[in-house]
């Protein structure tokens, strides 16, 4: 065997991925030759000097700063998907709710429209509408309310 | 303690692609520490480390459909965004325009340290220091290989993959991964010594 192989197998040999008889074999060469034994020191030394200091994360902010983009991501593809359920709803169907929208409105302003509803006609009823300004009208309520 | 300690990364992966922010947060919690570290192995910078851990994270996110078990793991899967996304950062214009300009020198890194084999007990002060100061010899030198063998040697030494992970990581084959793995040793070594 080259030594440059014989090298690349104490490599292997360092990190435990020699199957049993390669094993033996690398061992064997290493009470033979000099060279590789200092070599396979040296590689065992470097590896755990590799593994027995490691940079690391002084606190777990990083983590939490990962979690919060996430949920930002999450919650905008949320939107994203409701928006992608309108787009479902087929282009007729939307034109059929707007012409029944408009047709409803038909002969009528906007403001009659909004002001159909019940308590319009109440408030009507309770402060009647005799041109006076909104003042005039408070001012008169009170002094009615004093006289009781 | 997280709530989902017991789940492996696939039963958290089932749950993330259901809508689970909480089950994803867990992947991150259990893999920030190992996704910086090589981040940072291939940068050189803290900064430039946190972003890409960041970016990284969130194209797994969005991407988790694509995610194939039946290929890699998620360990691998994410390692490999990572490895992308550093040497993106690195070969990038901008990146070395500002190198250029700006003589900013990298702070030291904080430093985890294994325990005593033996004992399993964190080790004394001054053993701490002697292998502090190696450490920093060790780093310079990984420094000055090429980034495939410093990243090969790392997520075999320090992150403990196989070569057949390794590999898939890289997207190379195992034999290369031996390859390189000899030949940063052969290389850190001589220049450790010199």
């Amino acid at each position: 065997m080259r030594h440059i192989d014989c090298q690349k197998r104490i490599s292997l040999l360092v990190d435990g991925s020699l199957d049993g008889p390669a094993v033996r074999e690398a061992l064997d060469h290493l009470t033979e030759c000099p060279d590789c034994a200092r070599a396979y020191e040296k590689m065992v030394s470097l590896n755990n000097a590799l593994t027995n200091v490691k940079p690391s994360l002084a606190d777990s902010s990083l983590a939490s700063k990962v979690k919060v983009r996430i949920s930002g991501e999450s919650n905008s593809a949320g939107y994203a998907w409701n928006f992608s359920l309108l787009k479902q709803v087929p282009i007729w169907a939307l034109i059929a709710i707007l012409a029944v929208g408009v047709g409803d409105m038909a002969g009528k302003t906007l403001t009659e429209t909004l002001n159909m509803h019940d308590t319009s006609h109440n408030l009507e009823n309770l402060i009647q509408d005799n041109g006076e300004s909104l003042t005039d009208v408070l001012i008169d309520f009170g002094q009615s309310e004093n006289g009781r | 303690m997280g709530r989902f300690e017991d789940l492996s990364d696939q039963e958290l992966i089932i749950a993330a692609r259901g809508g689970s922010e909480h089950h994803f947060g867990e992947l991150v919690d259990r893999h920030t520490t190992m996704v910086y570290r090589v981040a940072r192995s291939i940068t050189g910078s803290h900064e430039e480390a946190e972003d890409v851990v960041q970016e990284s994270y969130l194209r797994a996110f969005k991407n988790l459909d694509k995610f194939d078990e039946s290929k890699s793991t998620f360990k691998t899967w994410l390692l490999t965004i990572v490895r992308n996304q550093s040497i993106n950062i690195v070969s990038s214009f901008r990146r070395k325009a500002l190198k250029f300009f700006s003589d900013h020198e990298e702070g030291e890194p904080e430093l985890e340290f294994a325990s005593n084999p033996l004992t399993q007990e964190p080790l004394d002060a001054e053993t701490q220091l002697s292998l502090k100061r190696q450490y920093h010899a060790m780093d310079k030198a990984l420094k000055k290989l090429p980034e495939r063998q410093r990243t090969a040697l790392l997520l075999r030494s320090q992150e403990s993959l196989s070569y057949d992970e390794i590999a898939t990581v890289m997207d190379i084959s195992v034999s290369s991964v031996e390859s390189l793995i000899f030949r940063a040793r052969k290389k850190l070594i001589e220049l450790v010594e010199r």
